[in-house]
């Protein structure tokens, strides 16, 4: 099948399998081909769940010819991370510790899925235990780094590595990922796709691996804002087994977002014009002049200074460290591929209670703080992360940005991933350019249970622009 | 819980009755606050989630031993806890236990 197939809009490929212009099955073994033979390739696939799929597709196509219409994704393939059970296959959480592992029920996100239709084609892979202890380098895998469909020699991101990737190389029409803090927005940003971190609470997470119980939220990863609002609004919903549910639906309504031109974006120039990498300024320029162009009005906006990454990392620390004690004490920890992943959640065990009820009074203090910037502002933006994809054979942090030689003398809105994660805020990453052939995102933040806002302008930005169009080299 | 003072301050959000007391003297925190504030770190040289914990602080060890790496997390953790004990709390100050505000 011709490579162009494997882009098109979950839209697009609804409306070709209404249309009876290819059959659902067909449709699937494509993509299945496809994702088992260029999924290792980018280390992205943990497995191929092809039998299970091709069985469904053979009734979603039934429906079809009966006309009975389930919705957008009815008939759509798609990759989950491999943190979401599925029976009948192991859920690995990408650490060779779980690597049999096999849960008998389906995770909530998936089976809503299923539902209306849509296939899951294969789980995809991860970084291992969604990075809890905290991972120094790329191969923090079962499955090996996740290579980057731009640049082999780049990571794709995580810890949602596999569903970035393979969203990026059209190897699944889209796929769901987590996250805990950064682990939607940043293989959506190195991987050049869109990614939306919803709400805390809107799409359960039972049958998903616990990282944080206070922070970890499930996502689509798409190539396009529209197709992310189409399947958030299938997996958001209540679920009495996810005790953290908002017990919210989700409905994609851009027409009723007010007029972009009455729209309010907070930004801060420090995080475009001096903590993002040199490289990539011109492409934060041009992604504001084209939110200009479309009429928004962006103001600069402030925000105390408060202990956010501290106070997120202890708490994330201290629940997985709860989670994972049996891993730890049993030393079965030590199996795990990073040496200071192993060092952190060891490490974890030692924090001490109080350290962890005063980061989460400290939180309250954060959501007092902030809530109330949303009385001035519909959006917020920053980079989704200030510099492109790390090299593969680099350790992940530790080192300066390559081109911030002098700290700025604010701190801007850098910290807005840990406050997005820390108050629930949803985000939505879209790709807003490249430096040098690797691509640059920009995070949209907003109030809690408004996606359509960050949707809507997501979707006006990639009328306005090409950038989630572009195919990586490696697709072919 | 705090109220809404509807007041706007230097980042031009709403006051809070813990900022209104600050800034009028009430709560002697404001300098507590200000050096409590994180030394400004590389923002990017941040990895997502929980890679992300230990790296608001300090610069991560990339290689040693397994010995010495769980040293510098728990040297590393050391701080953390430092850092949100200068952080000044009030006897009322609850936990978050109502995760989202829409």
């Amino acid at each position: 099948m011709a490579a162009e197939l494997f882009f098109r809009s979950i839209t697009e490929l609804n409306q070709m399998l209404v249309k009876r212009e290819i059959s659902t099955r067909d449709l699937a073994k494509a993509y299945c081909d496809r994702l088992e033979s260029q999924g290792p390739k980018l280390n992205a696939l943990a497995v191929s769940t092809r039998k299970a799929a091709l069985d469904r597709a053979k009734e979603v196509d039934d429906e079809l010819k009966r006309k009975r219409l389930r919705g957008p994704l009815q008939g759509i393939p798609f990759g989950a991370k491999d943190l979401l059970a599925y029976p009948g296959y192991p859920t690995t959480w990408g650490a060779k510790p779980f690597s049999q592992q096999t849960f008998e029920y389906k995770a909530t996100a998936i089976e809503r899925l299923e539902a209306t239709g849509a296939l899951l084609i294969g789980k995809l892979a991860m970084v291992q235990l969604a990075g809890g202890g905290g991972y120094e380098r790329a191969g923090a895998s079962l499955f090996g780094p996740g290579l980057n469909p731009w640049s082999l020699e780049h990571w794709s991101g995580g810890s949602s590595s596999g569903s970035g990737s393979a969203v990026a190389a059209g190897l699944v029409p889209f796929a769901i990922g987590s996250e805990t803090w950064g682990s939607i927005v940043t293989p959506a940003a190195f991987c050049g796709i869109t990614g939306l971190r919803p709400t805390y609470g809107y799409v359960s997470r039972h049958g998903a691996m616990a990282l944080s119980w206070t922070l970890d939220k499930i996502g689509p990863m798409c190539r396009s804002a529209e197709d992310c609002a189409l399947v958030l609004q299938v997996m958001a919903g209540a679920d009495t087994n996810d005790l953290a549910s908002a017990g919210k639906s989700f409905y994609y309504g851009p027409q009723y977002v007010q007029d972009l031109s009455k729209l309010k974006v907070g930004y801060n120039p420090v995080d475009f014009a001096e903590w993002a990498d040199e490289g990539t300024r011109p492409a934060f320029r041009e992604a504001l002049a084209a939110l200009r162009r479309l009429g928004v009005q962006l103001e600069e906006v402030t925000i105390p200074e408060m202990p956010y990454g501290t106070v997120a990392g202890t708490i994330i620390d201290a629940e997985a460290g709860s989670i994972f004690e049996p891993l730890i004490q049993s030393g079965q920890v030590d199996e795990l591929a990073d040496a200071g992943q192993i060092a952190g959640l060891k490490a974890a065990l030692d924090l001490k209670s109080t350290d962890y009820l005063r980061a989460m009074r400290i939180r309250t203090r954060i959501q007092q703080e902030l809530t109330p910037l949303w009385r001035k502002y519909d959006v917020l933006i920053t980079p989704s992360r200030t510099r492109t994809a790390n090299p593969i054979d680099q350790p992940l942090r530790g080192g300066p940005s390559q081109s911030v030689t002098a700290k700025p003398a604010s701190r801007g809105l850098t910290d807005l991933g840990a406050i997005g994660n820390l108050l629930g805020w949803p985000a939505l990453s879209i790709p807003c350019g490249f430096a040098g052939n690797l691509p640059v995102g920009l995070q949209l933040v907003t109030r809690p249970f408004n996606e359509n806002r960050i949707l809507a302008l997501g979707v006006a930005y990639q009328r306005e622009t090409d950038w989630h169009r572009r195919r990586p080299p490696f697709a072919g | 819980m705090a109220k809404d003072l509807r007041a706007g301050n230097k980042a031009g959000v709403a006051m809070t009755r813990r900022e209104w007391a600050r800034l009028s003297g009430v709560a002697a925190s404001t300098a507590v606050i200000a050096e409590a504030a994180p030394a400004p770190v590389d923002a990017a040289a941040q990895t997502p989630d929980a890679a992300q914990t230990a790296a608001a602080t300090a610069a991560a060890p990339v290689s040693g031993s397994g010995d010495s790496l769980l040293e510098e997390r728990r040297a590393s953790r050391a701080r953390s806890s430092e850092e949100l004990r200068q952080f000044a709390l009030d006897y009322d100050d609850e936990p978050l236990f109502r995760l989202v505000v829409g």
